[in-house]
């Protein structure tokens, strides 16, 4: 066994060239299958870190996708109380989601600013960390008053410092211009996508009087109690919705959750991976044709040689071994190349993507023992014709 | 040690069946050193491929040191090969890749030898051919007379019943040729039991016994008077 391994080493670096062309399909084929799963699994993470901070214990009632609702369908604030009141046991909260873009009144780039109503609450729903002040108070919501909070980002933006406490910031919106005053700063988390621009939050019983949405609501976000499953719940909030406007059954409404769309993220994901790694697998289908083929080639060159063994009493299975383990060898190689190539891209990917690529240990030892199997698979046929050469003949051979 | 009783050897079928050896019996004694002449076509190559268990015969019974042959499987005949024989071709047969102590170790590989063990029959084999210091050379760097004896040290290593000599001088020069018939001697004088098989009348006058092959028979068995009979 060792001797065969021997040989082997000595074979394949007699005809060094020749072996790494060899090589060439498997390490493709195994450097994109690694490549491609540690850029998935890294996905994987980032998607499910930043759905994660979305909440998954929390879903949207929306009007459903290329849906006309009549002015008596659309949700307005007495749905949201009736809500809150029919799932009292469920629900942490239901929050009317009242949002708009306003234009700041500075002189500053990107002055544009997503104004998101929010409740008392609004600090935990959306995960924000305070960097100074504090957020709104169930007050500043009863009374409509003009209090806002905004990002470090803006703040640094507009007072070169996050201490905005107490500054008052002028956005407008349509011909109104309002004066607001600055409560609280967040700390602004930097987004999976980028910079998507500034967020301000303010008493949603403010926005729908200054942006004029005349009591209506576009949507209506609820948080649930622990235990309480997210998608049962949301197919009752749809019955109940229906059964209140008088449309059961017309499907006029949807439901929307961070875990509705990460399942279908994942889903998307893995079938794009099985994709590409069906492709890859070709390419290892083509490099193990190439294997076979070198083999073959190598065991035709050397026919004497194995007269040679033969004569000196090698049987046939020390034969066939010598042959499967050359083989083995040239495709292990390959693997291993082709792990640490594959490794070496997906991280490089991952760092442009800006998300961590994670190699698991699994997909190493599939890889390795998929090319050796490989190896086994396409040497067979070769070390098979070698070991059944008929001594006499080969010895024979020029 | 080994005989041979009515042994055939068939090529083909039918209408082209050739009758390679027909009904030979033959016996060599432990010690003997034998030549096998005769003509090219003579079968005297196909006796050789027998006796070597390259290949086996159609009928008759072949045994060799208490083995009989006729009934081995292919497996069977290989560690015969390993163990009973030992092989010296016309062509050296040496392994280019390998050097000249590896080429010498080969059969003690098949023969599942320890490594030290190996390395060091190995080197008392090539000591015994006078070419112990050239041990890590490779055939190409050998002349045909040093390949020639690094392929006697191989057939040697194992401690074969027989050697088996196929045209042992025919690629070698009158000087070398000289050094390998006196090698050959040499271990005759050891005991060993040589058979050599040879178109050169030099080469079977310097064995006891002579053996003729025509026409798939022996046609002639004498010893020679000027080689002594140990």
């Amino acid at each position: 066994m060792i001797e065969s391994f021997r040989i082997a080493m000595q074979a394949i670096a007699s005809n060094k060239m020749r072996s790494l062309l060899t090589m060439l399909g498997i390490i493709i084929g195994i450097a994109s299958v690694v490549a491609i799963v540690s850029i998935g699994n890294g996905t994987q993470a980032s998607l499910e870190e930043s759905f994660a901070e979305l909440g998954t214990d929390s879903i949207s009632l929306q009007t459903a996708r290329n849906t006309k609702l009549s002015p008596g369908e659309e949700f307005t604030m007495t749905d949201v109380e009736a809500i809150a009141d029919r799932f009292e046991d469920e629900v942490t909260y239901v929050l009317p989601n009242i949002s708009g873009q306003a234009t700041i009144q500075a002189d500053i780039d990107d002055a544009g600013v997503s104004v998101n109503g929010t409740i008392a609450e609004g600090d935990v729903i959306n995960n924000l960390e305070m960097v100074s002040g504090r957020f709104l108070m169930d007050h500043e919501v009863d009374e409509y008053r003009n209090s806002i909070v905004i990002g470090d980002d803006l703040a640094e933006e507009l007072f070169g410092e996050a201490q905005a406490v107490g500054e008052t910031i002028h956005l407008k919106r349509g011909n109104t211009t309002t004066g607001y005053l600055v409560v609280g700063v967040y700390e602004a988390q930097e987004s999976v996508m980028g910079f998507t621009g500034y967020t301000i939050y303010a008493p949603y019983t403010t926005i729908e009087k200054i942006m004029h949405f005349n009591g209506k609501v576009p949507s209506i976000t609820v948080k649930l109690e622990q235990d309480v499953d997210v998608n049962d719940f949301g197919s009752r909030m749809i019955a109940f919705m229906e059964a209140r406007k008088g449309n059961v059954g017309e499907g006029k409404y949807d439901t929307f959750s961070a875990e509705s769309i990460m399942e279908m993220a994942s889903e998307m994901l893995g079938l794009l991976t099985t994709v590409i790694s069906a492709i890859a697998a070709i390419s290892l289908l083509v490099g193990g044709i190439g294997v076979m083929n070198i083999m073959l080639v190598s065991v035709t060159e050397r026919i004497r040689e194995i007269g040679i063994r033969k004569a000196l009493g090698a049987k046939r299975s020390a034969i066939l071994q010598q042959f499967l383990i050359e083989a083995v060898v040239i495709t292990l190689i390959g693997g291993i190349i082709g792990i640490v190539l594959g490794a070496v891209m997906g991280s490089v990917a991952g760092n442009l993507l800006d998300m961590k690529a994670t190699i698991s240990l699994d997909a190493v030892l599939i890889a390795t023992g998929f090319s050796m199997l490989i190896g086994i698979f396409f040497g067979l046929y070769p070390a098979n014709r070698a070991a059944k050469l008929d001594p006499i003949e080969a010895l024979r051979h020029e | 040690m080994l005989e041979i009783q009515s042994l055939v050897k068939d090529y083909g079928e039918g209408e082209i069946l050739v009758r390679a050896l027909d009904h030979i019996d033959l016996k060599i004694n432990e010690g003997e050193m034998v030549a096998i002449i005769g003509p090219s076509g003579s079968g005297k190559s196909t006796l050789m491929n027998v006796l070597g268990c390259l290949d086996q015969a159609t009928e008759g019974i072949y045994e060799l040191d208490g083995v009989t042959v006729g009934s081995l499987s292919e497996d069977e005949l290989s560690e015969v090969r390993n163990k009973k024989i030992g092989f010296i071709f016309q062509s050296f047969n040496l392994l280019a890749k390998l050097t000249a102590l590896q080429n010498v170790e080969l059969p003690m590989v098949y023969a599942e030898a320890g490594r030290k063990e190996r390395k060091e029959m190995a080197m008392n084999a090539l000591e015994k051919v006078s070419l112990g210091d050239r041990h890590h050379h490779r055939p190409n760097q050998l002349s045909g007379g040093q390949k020639q004896r690094v392929a006697v040290a191989r057939a040697l290593v194992n401690t074969p019943a027989i050697l088996l000599a196929d045209e042992p001088t025919g690629n070698l020069d009158s000087k070398s040729t000289e050094d390998i018939l006196r090698l050959f001697q040499a271990l005759h004088r050891e005991g060993k039991t040589i058979l050599i098989v040879t178109h050169e009348t030099e080469v079977a006058k310097h064995c006891q016994r002579v053996i003729e092959i025509r026409d798939g028979k022996i046609s002639k068995d004498y010893y020679n008077k000027e080689v002594t009979q140990k």
